[in-house]
């Protein structure tokens, strides 16, 4: 692992730690925001507004951070989240306008959020007074409207003013692009779109097959500490960064697993599912060492990390009821074995890529 | 270069603007007007007026779609292509306009948004980071050896033709224009042969411009022989000769400069031919080689050949005019067909001329011809 290129500094790790921690952090912010204006019962549709903004703005993020390219990708993202969640909620759910358009500014506003984190995590600027001036507006605007709308509004105002803040560095660099780069743009956009099914397939298919939605997604939890830690680490050689994760990952999940009982203590986790939570707990803690090797294969062969996040993406979504037709009991296993797997093959590609 | 010129079309006269088509003022303007389309989106919105809100937030769309671009090509308004990332224009002009740029991409979905985002963007200024991550742009080479040039009050006459002269060949119209400017200043004596180079060059700007500075350099070249001229008049002797020799100098300078009317130039060299046959006749013992070269010089210009070809040979003969009067004779012999003279000439010169030949490889008026005339001559 002592390349020529070893220490290498890139905005990789950033990224994918992103991939996972934008979301998980927009979706606790959102939940605060509800929270205080009184509101109940909206997290699928907060769910929904993060997963469209995610799926849309995380092709334009990885372009922004890798090619510093803002413009048509971003109009296009912040576009496509905000026309559909408007279409979704407004159209299919039939929400009142004042409501459907806040939260589709909200979506599209965090799509615009991460192609700005992406331009900080390329240009290794740190996003942390936007975002932190953005709360504090979003806050103040929540408290004004109130509501649902309110709320979304707020969470829409907050991410645009932080992610039109983080943003404007590639913008003062107008990026020609050559017609032969067409295809490594296209491949890195989807590696960005990889890395969003990713993030969203396990929550996801547990919704679609209506399964216990709120397990997976306060699982996710348990990898906060080490996805920080990857956005935070520099220059570190992939395979001592991921095993020095899977030691943090270790104690995070056993701290999870201590105060197990909390959760369903609160109300968030039927009492009976608590023992789907802890597998899915286990299954989170692989998470970070999972986007480590993403990360370095995003550096070195593309293709690899778009594989690699592919197969995640696909065994979060089959691998649990596949498992649960073959044997009722099983089928929470899949959360913890996707995981796993994801890791392995994520694990091989990058050491045949060194062989 | 010597006829007269018509006007020209292109526009050379006085300062050029930045070709910049979008001034900080313009980009300010629009992001103003933008702001008050955008509160009156905010209260549509407030009222419940979504089909208002809707037009008006199309109408700023399109007014921001529509905007006057920097045109590309133009030197400044993009970076060069090929650069995946260029240094960031960090000014105040390059702010606002990223602003714009961005809010271009943001502003359609998220509006009212976005215009509070370019707004906390443009308070906020370029963050300190970024300055410091992205170091100022490097500087313009050929800018940096103007300024120089500028600054440098007293140049060797090669060293500005040469420096001038990259700038010439390799710079954008704006560098072109002031290397032309630096090259008219009355200081600089180099100038006028850097101006006979740019009346011929291929840029028609170029050569437009240098003609338009052409008048002021011959004025000052005539007002200076004028001077001496004077200075000339009342005396004598000794100190007349020095005056006469002073005067036939700047005339030859004025005459050979190339950027003088033809017919002006005539008179110069025919004054200068009457001096420097003063010169020579007055001189007394061993001659003066330098009129005589001068002599030969002025009346193969006129056409007199042999009167030129006499006075050369004289200059020659005595050994002390160097290369350029064997060139100038060598000149006279051959436009005077007697081509068995030339090659005695060489074979009479041979180690000088090659020497010269040598010496003056590239930059010598007269090396390319010699070492043809040193090859084909018989040793």
């Amino acid at each position: 692992m002592t390349g020529p290129d070893a220490p290498r500094i890139g905005p990789e790790e950033a990224l994918v730690a992103g991939a996972w921690l934008g979301p998980v952090l927009a979706m606790l912010a959102g939940l605060a925001l509800l929270a205080l204006l009184g509101v109940q019962g909206e997290f699928l549709t907060l769910l929904i507004v993060v997963a469209l903004s995610l799926l849309a703005g995380a092709p334009a993020a990885v372009l922004a951070a890798r090619r510093g390219l803002v413009g048509w990708p971003l109009g296009l993202a912040t576009g496509c989240a905000g026309l559909s969640a408007f279409a979704l909620f407004h159209g299919l759910d039939g929400l009142p306008v004042a409501q459907a358009l806040a939260a589709a500014l909200a979506s599209a506003a965090l799509a615009l959020l991460w192609v700005g984190l992406g331009v900080a995590a390329g240009f290794g600027l740190s996003p942390v007074p936007g975002l932190a001036m953005g709360a504090l507006a979003g806050v103040v605007l929540a408290w004004l409207i109130g509501g649902v709308a309110g709320a979304f509004g707020g969470l829409a105002l907050g991410a645009a003013l932080a992610g039109f803040l983080a943003a404007m560095p590639a913008a003062t660099v107008p990026v020609r692009l050559r017609p032969c780069e067409a295809r490594a743009l296209a491949i890195q956009a989807l590696a960005g779109l990889a890395l969003a099914l990713a993030v969203l397939a396990g929550p996801f298919s547990a919704y679609l097959l209506d399964g216990p939605v709120m397990v997976v997604t306060l699982a996710l939890l348990a990898a906060l500490p080490g996805l920080l830690l990857l956005a935070a680490s520099r220059g570190v050689a992939p395979l001592a960064l991921a095993t020095g994760l899977l030691g943090l990952q270790a104690l995070a999940v056993a701290l999870g697993l201590v105060v197990g009982g909390a959760p369903a203590a609160a109300g968030w986790v039927p009492a009976e599912a608590l023992g789907d939570y802890r597998l899915a707990l286990l299954g989170a803690g692989f998470l970070p060492v999972f986007a480590a090797l993403v990360a370095a294969l995003l550096g070195r062969q593309v293709l690899g990390a778009v594989l690699a996040a592919l197969l995640l993406a696909v065994l979060s979504a089959v691998l649990g009821p596949l498992l649960g037709l073959v044997q009722p009991g099983l089928g929470p296993f899949g959360a913890l074995a996707a995981p796993v797997l994801a890791t392995g093959f994520a694990f091989w590609l990058l050491a045949r890529g060194e062989a | 270069m010597a006829s007269p010129v018509p006007p020209s079309p292109v526009p050379v006269a006085g300062p050029r603007r930045q070709p910049h088509a979008l001034a900080p003022e313009g980009a300010a303007l629009i992001l103003a007007g933008l702001a008050a389309g955008q509160a009156l989106v905010v209260v549509a919105l407030a009222l419940g007026w979504w089909l208002a809100a809707l037009v008006l937030h199309l109408g700023c769309c399109l007014a921001l779609l529509l905007r006057p671009t920097p045109r590309p090509g133009l030197p400044g308004s993009a970076p060069p292509a090929g650069l995946l990332r260029a240094a960031p224009r960090l000014g105040e002009a390059g702010w606002s306009g990223a602003v714009l740029r961005l809010l271009g991409a943001t502003l359609p979905v998220l509006g009212p948004l976005a215009m509070l985002g370019a707004l906390a963007a443009l308070a906020l200024g370029v963050p300190r980071r970024l300055r410091r991550v992205a170091p100022a742009q490097p500087e313009d080479p050929l800018d940096a050896r103007l300024e120089a040039i500028a600054q440098a009050r007293e140049l060797p006459e090669g060293l500005l033709l040469e420096s001038l002269g990259d700038v010439l060949r390799w710079g954008h119209a704006r560098q072109k224009a002031c290397a032309l400017e630096l090259a008219a200043e009355p200081g600089r004596s180099g100038g006028a042969a850097l101006l006979r180079l740019a009346l011929s060059d291929a840029d028609p700007a170029v050569r437009a411009r240098a003609e338009l500075l052409r008048p002021q350099v011959e004025r000052r070249l005539l007002d200076a022989a004028e001077a001496l001229r004077a200075g000339a008049r009342g005396q004598s002797g000794a100190a007349g000769r020095t005056a006469q020799r002073a005067l036939a100098r700047a005339l030859d300078r004025a005459a050979f400069s190339g950027l003088l009317e033809p017919p002006r130039a005539a008179a110069c060299r025919a004054e200068a031919a009457e001096l420097w046959q003063a010169l020579a006749e007055a001189a007394t013992n061993g001659g003066d080689a330098e009129a005589e070269a001068a002599l030969g010089r002025n009346l193969l210009a006129l056409g007199d050949l042999p009167s030129a070809r006499r006075a050369l040979e004289a200059a020659v003969t005595r050994g002390a005019a160097g290369a350029c009067a064997i060139g100038w004779l060598a000149e006279c012999l051959f436009r005077a067909r007697d081509f068995a003279a030339l090659e005695a000439l060489v074979l009479r010169w041979r180690p000088l001329l090659e020497a010269e030949a040598r010496r003056a490889a590239v930059t010598g008026p007269h090396a390319a011809a010699w070492r043809l005339w040193l090859a084909e001559a018989p040793r």
